[in-house]
């Protein structure tokens, strides 16, 4: 039979420098670039270059392996670049950045100004991105929105959030946004299942 | 029936928790919400009293510091806090997707003398990567002519320990027809001892899926199994798992995860295959730029 045992499967390759690592990311191969990126965001030190290397990455994969290296240990600054990254990507980027934005704890400041945005596609991929645990200032501009949004997509995506995380304090902008859309069905179903949801009573 | 709690049980309070819950999950992936509090501090409780701390703060501290050294209090509470469970031939219908399957795909693609490398991780005490090397040897003749390599990983030492020993209660045999137990098992006082050349085909090491730096050393695998892990973590270290394991295979490779656990919602990088037993993840033959 054939079942074989190496004693060391595989020797333990030494941990690279930064220098050569930072190198590695604009190496020719995309999975040298993705294994680079990876160790940098492990580190923790590399954050501005990881960032610029996103910016121009042509390639999916790595651009994800880039987005997981930044969150693995982020800070303020990180999850500011990435938020305002939102501003100018394309779908693609966008789609990425959401996820990633989501898992960074402490990302509701960078995040709820986007909101102010006059793009409404840039407000929907903000609102994506809110965490689902939310901070009572996350809470208050959303319900804010409910208020005064003029895009009916953007305020269906708003109530979705609430639906999920929402709290008493958010009914009255709930019904609210029903009064502003009067004509439209999904914002009353969605309304009502919020309502459900948080426990409030018509 | 619930176990009586000493009143002199050192105290954890909700910060403690807190603290620790955080640093557990940035060392391991693991996450415990408010939910686990009861199987965290009875937990940790022990490891306090058993190193002598009446302080969480005081334990908390000698952990930080000891923090690196292998087989110090870290391993101990980490062999403490992970959830083991596992039995031979669970979900069996993924070897069988091995064998008709992935098997013949891969081979297609190598040489007749390369040797093909199946990594359990996590493997526990040992239950998976046994079923596999029972399988193969039951169910694919090709084992005759090929070289399998089988590595088995698992972040809990004492586990591996329990692996690499290969004895077993009745329980965890239960799914396994007798003619296997016969031919693979002997009967001792304290259950079932697995086959002395099983024993010595696995490669047993301990390994952190999460720690990027030792996961380096772990590369051109075919196979992974990955079952069962994922369920303890979050988004986030799941994506980590994902890309680490990732760079583990080589082109083509597959993953195999639990039934409960789905690669698409963690991370992009992989082909969804769905074949006849199973619905596996394929690590792309060529990098796809976009
Ligand atoms: C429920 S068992 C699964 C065993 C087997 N794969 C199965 O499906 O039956 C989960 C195992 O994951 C291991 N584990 C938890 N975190 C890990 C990590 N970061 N790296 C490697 N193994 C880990 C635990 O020690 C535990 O043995």
């Amino acid at each position: 039979m054939a079942l074989i045992k190496t004693t060391s499967p595989l020797s333990p390759a030494p941990p690279p420098a930064r220098d050569r690592l930072l190198d590695e990311l604009r190496a020719v191969d995309a999975a040298t670039r993705g294994c680079a990126a990876a160790a940098l965001g492990s580190r923790g030190d590399a954050h501005a270059e990881l960032l610029d290397a996103w910016d121009t990455e042509p390639d999916a994969t790595v651009r994800l392996r880039l987005l997981t290296a930044l969150a693995t240990h982020p800070d303020e600054q990180v999850t500011q670049r990435l938020a305002q990254a939102l501003r100018g990507a394309d779908t693609v980027r966008r789609t990425e950045l959401v996820d990633v934005l989501r898992e960074l704890p402490g990302n509701a400041p960078a995040v709820v100004v986007l909101l102010d945005d006059p793009d409404p596609d840039l407000r929907i991929y903000a609102l994506n991105a809110l965490r689902m645990v939310p901070t009572p200032q996350a809470l208050a501009r959303v319900a804010q929105l409910l208020w005064d949004d003029p895009h009916v997509n953007v305020c269906g995506v708003a109530i979705e959030w609430l639906a999920e995380v929402g709290t008493p304090t958010q009914l009255p902008a709930l019904h609210a946004v029903r009064a502003r859309f009067p004509g439209v069905e999904f914002i009353g179903f969605a309304v009502d299942l919020a309502v459900a949801r948080i426990g409030g009573h018509d | 029936m619930t176990e009586p709690v000493a009143s002199r049980e050192p105290e954890i309070s909700h910060a403690d928790f807190e603290r620790f819950s955080d640093f557990f999950y940035r060392k391991t992936g693991i996450v415990f919400d408010q939910g686990k509090r009861y199987f965290v501090d009875r937990r940790l409780q022990r490891r306090m009293s058993e190193t002598g701390h009446a302080e969480f703060d005081a334990y908390f501290g000698a952990l930080l510091a000891g923090c690196d050294r292998p087989g110090g209090e870290m391993q101990q509470l980490i062999n403490a806090m992970t959830i083991n469970e596992t039995y031979f031939y669970r979900e069996e219908y993924q070897f069988r997707c091995l064998v008709e399957s992935l098997l013949p795909d891969l081979l297609s693609r190598r040489g007749p003398d390369e040797t093909l490398r199946i990594w359990s991780i996590p493997a526990a005490s040992g239950e998976e990567p046994y079923s596999l090397a029972i399988y193969l040897l039951e169910h694919w003749p090709l084992l005759a002519e090929r070289n399998v390599e089988l590595l088995a990983s698992d972040i809990d030492t004492e586990m591996l320990d329990l692996a690499r020993a290969g004895l077993y209660p009745a329980r965890a045999l239960h799914q396994l027809p007798q003619p296997l137990r016969d031919r693979y098992f002997m009967r001792e006082a304290g259950g079932h001892r697995i086959d002395a050349m099983l024993r010595d085909a696995i490669a047993f090491s301990a390994v952190n899926v999460c720690d990027v730096e030792s996961m380096r050393a772990w590369r051109d695998v075919d196979v992974v199994f990955c079952r069962n892990l994922l369920i303890y973590f979050d988004d986030l270290s799941r994506r980590q798992a994902a890309e680490a394991l990732y760079d583990a295979l080589r082109p083509g490779g597959y993953i195999c995860l639990g039934h409960a656990e789905s690669m698409s919602r963690i991370s992009s990088l992989f082909t969804v295959r769905k074949f006849p037993d199973a619905i596996v993840y394929q690590k792309p033959i060529e990098s796809r730029p976009r």
